[in-house]
């Protein structure tokens, strides 16, 4: 993808996101009702009117928003041209399934709001109308387009137990995932509830229509990425070449492909989701910067043993299977027109620019300052290759920052050293607090947010 | 040169949202909340009629 075509697709992913969550609702607004019917009755404003009509659209758009996070959790790579990598639609991923749970879960309030001025004998019908119709319940009666609530209901409860988890529990990886892939259930639940209830969308034909493609396209993103995903997803087998013990916590994992024929093609920094099928629990993939140049046969990830599964590496052999899935990533230095550039690492942070250091040529026009911010001599593991690198290429200057003797990096002693940031391209990789610093303190120096590009892969 | 954030002050405003959420979690939080009080409540109603 060019500079300029990666600079304009990237930027149609949230409005295009908006506009077709809030499809359902323009349609909503002008049938089969007009606005003003479905808020005032006999000239006034009407409180139960209102409160229905607010929570069918609250409905809508949140089952709207619910599909079209499927499609973004697929991990699908024509998606992240869309949002400028892939990182961006985990991001929109988050939000949006954030967004789209607040969205149903009012929605039902608002419903049930709608009887509170009927007092208790209104609200007790309100009960029965909604969870506990003794017709839904005999004789398998929740085929009844009446008891379609019930299917909402289930949806609901699906939702609330397994998206708690994600917001607020701290369960291990994979079974996180294993939890989330059941939203795929409460989704099915939800189809049911949208597509069968009397209302609006029985009633009114494009309506009708838009949401079951909105439907449809959820489950394809189910089908593709969890139910099929071992025959649909392009993945690549790779072998384990060698396992470099860089320093005591960090480790090199270089592999070569199992088919010479069938490796994959990427950009230097770009990162890939990786498993090894040859270790009990090391199957699942988990995204890893690619350290190697993409000019070799062989690939290399750099890895620091930080949590369950990174530790678990050192059990790794030559000779076992790697799974490769990707790749992904729209930071490499080469997708940016400007050939002035900032490259700020810090620790484990240090492998995307591993891989495009490892890819410069000297007669490049890019002209690069690298920051390798880590806290001292002995934990910048790569230091000695870089400095060699650096060495051989008077456009690359290695700038090694040990926090035990400087403090934290800041943008201040990166514009003493690099004479100015403004007009260059930044590149940044590291602990989420830094990266956070360094963009505040950045955008203090009136640096333009759109010259600094980051990996974010923290869902807090 | 200006700042994109200041030039563009909702893409600023934009870009923090989107890339620190805990604002998403506290919303999400809050809106669990008045959700379990206002089901507990009107099912209380719903079953026997408070």
């Amino acid at each position: 993808m060019s500079n300029m075509k990666l600079q304009y697709t990237s930027k149609i992913g949230w409005p295009l996101l908006i506009l077709l969550s809030f499809i359902p609702l323009i349609i909503w607004m002008f049938t089969p009702y007009s606005l003003d019917q479905r808020f005032i009755r006999g000239g006034q404003f009407n409180y139960g009117l209102t409160m229905q009509a607010l929570g069918q659209a609250l409905g809508l758009v949140g089952m709207a928003m619910f599909a079209l996070n499927l499609v973004l959790g697929a991990r699908l790579a024509w998606i992240e041209g869309l949002f400028g990598g892939m990182n961006k639609v985990y991001i929109a991923h988050h939000i949006l399934g954030g967004l789209s749970f607040i969205l149903l879960l009012l929605h039902p309030l608002f419903l049930v709001a709608q009887y509170i001025t009927a007092g208790a004998k209104g609200m007790q019908n309100g009960f029965i109308t909604f969870v506990a119709n003794p017709h839904c319940y005999a004789n398998f009666g929740v085929t009844n387009p009446e008891c379609s609530y019930l299917w909402g209901v289930i949806a609901l409860i699906l939702m609330i137990l397994f998206l708690v988890i994600t917001f607020f529990g701290k369960l291990p990886y994979h079974i996180w995932k294993l939890t989330h892939k059941f939203l795929g259930v409460a989704f099915f639940f939800g189809a049911l509830h949208v597509l069968f209830i009397p209302s609006d969308v029985t009633a009114v034909a494009v309506l009708k229509y838009y949401m079951f493609f909105l439907v449809v396209i959820g489950f394809t993103g189910i089908f593709y990425r969890t139910i099929l995903g071992s025959i649909l997803v392009p993945r690549t087998e790779y072998v384990i070449d060698e396992i470099k013990q860089v320093n005591p916590t960090i480790v090199e994992i270089v592999m070569h492909p199992k088919n010479d024929k069938k490796c994959i093609t990427y950009k230097p920094g770009q990162f890939i989701f990786i498993g090894f099928p040859d270790v009990s629990g090391l199957g699942e993939v988990h995204p890893f910067s690619l350290s190697s140049q993409p000019e070799g046969v062989c690939i290399s990830i750099g890895v620091k043993g930080l949590g369950d599964y990174t530790k678990r590496l050192n059990e790794l052999r030559p000779g076992m299977r790697a799974i490769i899935e990707g790749p992904f990533g729209r930071t490499s230095y080469i997708y940016y027109p400007k050939k002035d550039q900032i490259w700020i690492a810090g620790g484990i942070g240090i492998t995307p620019f591993l891989g495009m250091a490892r890819s410069l040529k000297h007669d490049d026009e890019y002209k690069i300052d690298l920051y390798y911010s880590a806290m001292s001599l002995e934990d910048a593991a790569f230091d000695a290759e870089l400095n060699a690198l650096a060495v051989g290429n008077p456009n690359f200057r290695l700038i090694p920052w040990y926090g035990k003797e400087k403090g934290f990096l800041s943008a201040d002693a990166i514009i003493a050293e690099s004479h100015g940031v403004l007009g260059k391209e930044i590149f940044l990789c590291g602990p989420p607090g830094m990266m956070k610093a360094l963009k505040t303190q950045f955008a203090k120096w009136k640096v333009p947010v759109a010259n600094i590009h980051s990996e974010e892969f923290s869902m807090n | 040169m200006e700042s994109t954030s200041r030039k563009y002050p909702l893409r600023g405003i934009l870009d923090e949202l989107i890339l620190y959420r805990m604002w998403l979690k506290k919303f999400v939080a809050v809106t669990l909340v008045i959700f379990a009080i206002t089901l507990t409540v009107f099912i209380m109603i719903g079953l026997v009629g408070v």
